[in-house]
């Protein structure tokens, strides 16, 4: 796996303060970023900070680790999440701070940033 | 429907473990296996499609097919579309050649050495997670299985249900079929308290919801109606087919009513003028349990979120209402990417399955999903010259 820190998109999360590409022709963000709007091909898209509020679409509590998670182990039990910004786009994300089994579907979230190895990714904690 | 080519010979290796063995060379004996069982003499095969491993990949793979079995084809193509999806696709991209006056004798194959051979760090089927956008998932401690098992999540939320009714049954019946298969990796009985018993992986599947990669290849020969006439076998004929690619990576998935299976299978059902009510048994790529559930429901043979009880009331066995993988399926034969989903389905409209055959099979439905759910495919096979 390459993550490129250059990228907008990471270097965006790098500030602590997460953009999205959004396409000033159908008007609209998609995630993750690809050059030109999957949608209608434009490239004119514009980067926006997202509010950081999201909703848990589904969720997996994660508990055991092998193979392309292998480097995970040590943060077993951990939740993987799929979360629906309030942008209209869906990401992954894991939720932290909480007991995993508190995570529930339908559930409000938001955005904040941790250290992994790699540097600072996005995540996402129970709103209330 | 159409009147072209047909389904003439199978093949396959033991399923389990094979160390000091590629998946060139099970590839090969699966195609050795398959043209014996036509009776058609690898001189005569015009066409090869052929899909790699997935485990140590390599380029122009079916060269590398020719060239390990002697063969001289006109044609010899890689077809790497997911999953079962992908031996649909052989299936009609050989039949369309014959049709087509293209080519007379076509061999499909598949085989990898995922239990013996995956190199380290990587999982399942693929090294790493190759479902490409991995900086926006693997990062987050994401796998195939946690991929699915987010969209089982989202099943038993829609549908409000609880894994021990949706999908414990499914994982059961899928074992009993395998008690009735020699060529199943994992054929002693489970029971519930078992399936408790399973630890979790990632909820809400325990380890008996997800399928054990294995060592293993499949093979298939289709050649035209007048070379069929020529074999005493009983030939398998096409009756319809559909397909439907949404998205890749499980974070682009649409919601559960809106995967291309409930499209792939009303395109099939159209094209062969027939309703699931006809079918006699169905073979679902079953990476998981909830991959029956889901395929299962969309494909209209029950409504949604009654697989589980279906399965609870026997209705998969193959003696049931509705047969589905007799031969234990990927979740306890073992997975070998889904060909051997469609020679199940070949060997029971033959009626060569033995103790597990299905009571006067004479339509089968193929189906599953590549990757996760990101195409799906069904295929209706009818027994004979249809």
């Amino acid at each position: 796996m390459t993550v490129d820190r250059a990228s907008t998109f990471w270097r965006s999360v790098d500030r602590q303060a997460m953009e999205l590409p959004w396409c000033g022709a159908c008007r609209r963000f998609h995630f993750y970023p690809r050059p030109v709007c999957p949608e209608c091909w434009s490239d004119d898209l514009d980067w926006r900070a997202v509010s950081g509020k999201g909703t848990v679409w589904s969720f997996t509590v994660v508990r055991f680790a092998h193979g392309a998670n292998e480097g995970w182990k040590r943060r077993i039990p951990y939740v993987v999440a799929l979360i629906e910004l309030e942008e209209g786009v869906r990401m992954m994300g894991n939720v932290v701070d909480c007991p995993v089994e508190s995570v529930r579907s339908g559930m409000s979230v938001r955005l904040d940033y941790r250290e992994y190895e790699d540097g600072l990714v996005p995540v996402f904690l129970p709103a209330e | 429907m159409k009147e072209g080519a047909v389904i003439v010979g199978i093949g396959e290796t033991k399923v389990g473990k094979h160390p000091g063995r590629n998946a060139l060379d099970l590839q090969g004996e699966a195609v050795r296996k398959a043209l014996a069982d036509a009776r058609i003499d690898k001189a005569r095969v015009d066409g090869v499609y052929a899909l790699g491993s997935y485990i140590q990949p390599t380029q122009l793979h079916g060269l590398s097919v020719i060239e390990h079995l002697g063969l001289a084809p006109r044609l010899a193509e890689v077809v790497d579309v997911g999953g079962t999806v992908a031996f649909m696709a052989m299936i009609q991209n050989a039949m369309a050649a014959i049709d087509e006056g293209r080519l007379e004798i076509a061999v499909c194959v598949y085989g990898d050495n995922a239990a013996t051979h995956r190199p380290p760090g990587t999982h399942g089927y693929v090294a790493r997670m190759t479902t490409g956008a991995e900086e926006f998932e693997e990062i987050f401690g994401s796998s195939i299985v946690v991929s699915y098992a987010l969209l089982a999540r989202r099943y038993l939320d829609l549908h409000g249900l609880e894994p021990e009714d949706a999908f414990a049954p499914i994982a059961l019946a899928m074992r009993r079929h395998a008690t009735l298969n020699e060529n199943a990796a994992y054929r002693k009985p489970i029971s519930l308290e078992d399936y408790r018993a399973s630890p979790w992986i990632a909820e809400p599947f325990r380890r008996l919801d997800c399928s054990p990669v294995v060592d293993g290849a499949g093979a298939f020969v289709i050649a035209s109606r007048r070379v069929a006439r020529e074999i005493d076998v009983t030939p398998v004929s096409y009756l319809g087919a559909g397909s439907q690619a949404t998205h890749k990576i499980v974070s682009l998935t649409p919601d559960i009513p809106e995967l291309g299976m409930a499209e792939a299978g009303r395109r099939a059902f159209a094209e062969a003028g027939l309703a699931p009510a006809d079918v006699d048994l169905l073979t679902v790529h079953d990476g998981f349990t909830a991959s029956i559930s889901i395929t299962v429901e969309a494909l209209g043979f029950c409504g949604p979120g009654e697989c589980g009880r279906l399965a609870a009331e026997g209705g998969l066995g193959f003696d049931g209402a509705l047969p589905v993988n007799p031969h234990g399926g990927l979740l306890s034969q073992g997975h070998v990417g889904g060909m051997l989903h469609v020679l199940e389905a070949v060997r029971q409209l033959r009626g060569d399955a033995g103790p597990r055959q299905v009571k006067d099979a004479e339509v089968a439905a193929i189906s599953g999903n590549g990757n996760i759910f990101s195409i799906c495919g069904a295929m209706l096979l009818g027994k004979g010259l249809a």
